[in-house]
């Protein structure tokens, strides 16, 4: 008895100290991220008003200089984005916050969300849902942060002309189908591209933070390198499961499956 | 946007500098306060039609600020939209708590700065 006592409390004491710890951890993210954005504001915000040329006109090496000052604050707020997400995953506080929604229209916004580099790199965006599913129960902001990653992953790696093709499936638990990883109904999401495709040794560690298959690759590959990693926390934290499949030089398939129950 | 008066209130001089260039170009005049008690000051003094609160103020803390706006029925009814380069979800509720309309993160882009504090005019 008395031992068990001591190591129950042994546990609360702990936990408190792990709060505490969790307490100033975010403190110290929030810190980060407010001493890193307010800079970038100004970056960002007086290279686009010049750009703007309501202070008069500019010459070509001008706009030039102006739009590499701007296109790399906005860059680094990406990456300032996908970072202090991650931070707050790995040692901060972090709550799923369910709700019912469209499955259709997330897939929608997460699309919006990467059409612009798709349509500046020539690359076709496609949805087919074969799911059936009015709406899922899942954290909506953060299931579209899972999908926006692998769209934009996905798109940067198909080359001109390539198409992206986004498909869904509900699972039933295994009463139904006796293969599924999950006891419960689930959505299966897949982002199908055609381009360069991953080795198989490569197809675990592309999970990681910063890790580029191919260093000579990350100069045309530009991007922060936590897309991936950020993705599988998200559907890590969501219960679900992410995985690849992919044959070099024909494409990859990366696809999450997170159950419907909360 | 008939030259409404906004009190912007931020302590960095170059975010109080652009987003007053912004907001002058769309026609609004601009007062400035650089610390919690000056933005307290002139918003008793010049009766602005909305204020734009930095909520890490190095005197007053911004949240603390709006909710001494809130209790002078002289400022009461102004319109306060935190203007913040916080990201954390848990600072969005405590700003709607401390009584602001609504807030806008910095960084913030030039093309919707201006649209967005037009809707909080509405």
């Amino acid at each position: 008895m008395g031992k068990q006592k001591e190591s129950h409390e042994l546990k609360v004491r702990r936990t408190m100290k792990d709060k505490s710890e969790t307490k100033s951890e975010t403190k110290f993210i929030s810190t980060i991220s407010h001493k890193l954005r307010t800079p970038l504001n100004a970056i960002i915000g007086f290279s686009e008003l010049l750009l703007d040329q309501v202070y008069g006109e500019l010459n070509e090496k001008q706009t030039h200089y102006l739009k590499n000052i701007n296109s790399s604050g906005k860059n680094l707020l990406v990456f300032l984005n996908d970072l202090i997400d991650l931070l707050n995953l790995k040692w901060g506080e972090v709550r799923l916050e369910y709700s019912d929604f469209s499955l259709s229209q997330a897939i929608n916004q997460a699309q919006m969300s990467v059409k612009a580099f798709a349509e500046q790199k020539n690359v076709s965006l496609e949805v087919k849902d074969d799911s059936n599913l009015l709406t899922i129960k899942a954290d909506e902001n953060k299931f579209m942060k899972i999908l926006h990653h692998l769209l934009s992953n996905a798109v940067k790696f198909t080359p001109p002309g390539g198409k992206v093709e986004i498909t869904t499936r509900y699972l039933k638990g295994p009463e139904f189908n006796p293969s599924s990883l999950f006891p419960t109904p689930c959505v299966e999401i897949s982002v199908v591209d055609n381009g360069i495709g991953i080795k198989p040794e490569d197809q675990e560690r592309i999970f990681s933070e910063f890790y580029q298959v191919d260093s000579t690759l990350s100069q045309d590959f530009e991007g922060t390198g936590l897309g991936l990693s950020l993705a599988k926390e998200l559907v890590r934290l969501h219960q679900g499961k992410i995985w690849v499949e992919s044959e070099e030089g024909k494409g990859s398939k990366f696809t999450f499956v997170i159950p419907l129950d909360e | 946007m008939a030259g409404e008066k906004v009190l912007l209130v931020d302590d960095t001089r170059l975010n109080r500098e652009l987003a007053k260039d912004i907001l002058e170009i769309e026609g609004y005049k601009v007062i400035e306060a650089g610390n919690g008690k000056e933005a307290l000051n002139r918003a008793r003094q010049n009766n602005p039609d909305i204020i734009l609160l930095d909520i890490e103020l190095p005197d007053i803390n911004g949240l603390e600020v709006a909710k001494l706006l809130k209790e002078d029925p002289q400022t009461r009814g102004i319109p306060i939209v935190a203007l913040t380069a916080h990201h954390q979800p848990d600072d969005q509720s405590s700003f709607l708590a401390a009584g602001c309309v609504g807030f806008i993160s910095k960084p913030f882009d030039i093309k919707t700065f201006p649209k967005m504090l037009a809707n909080f005019l509405k």
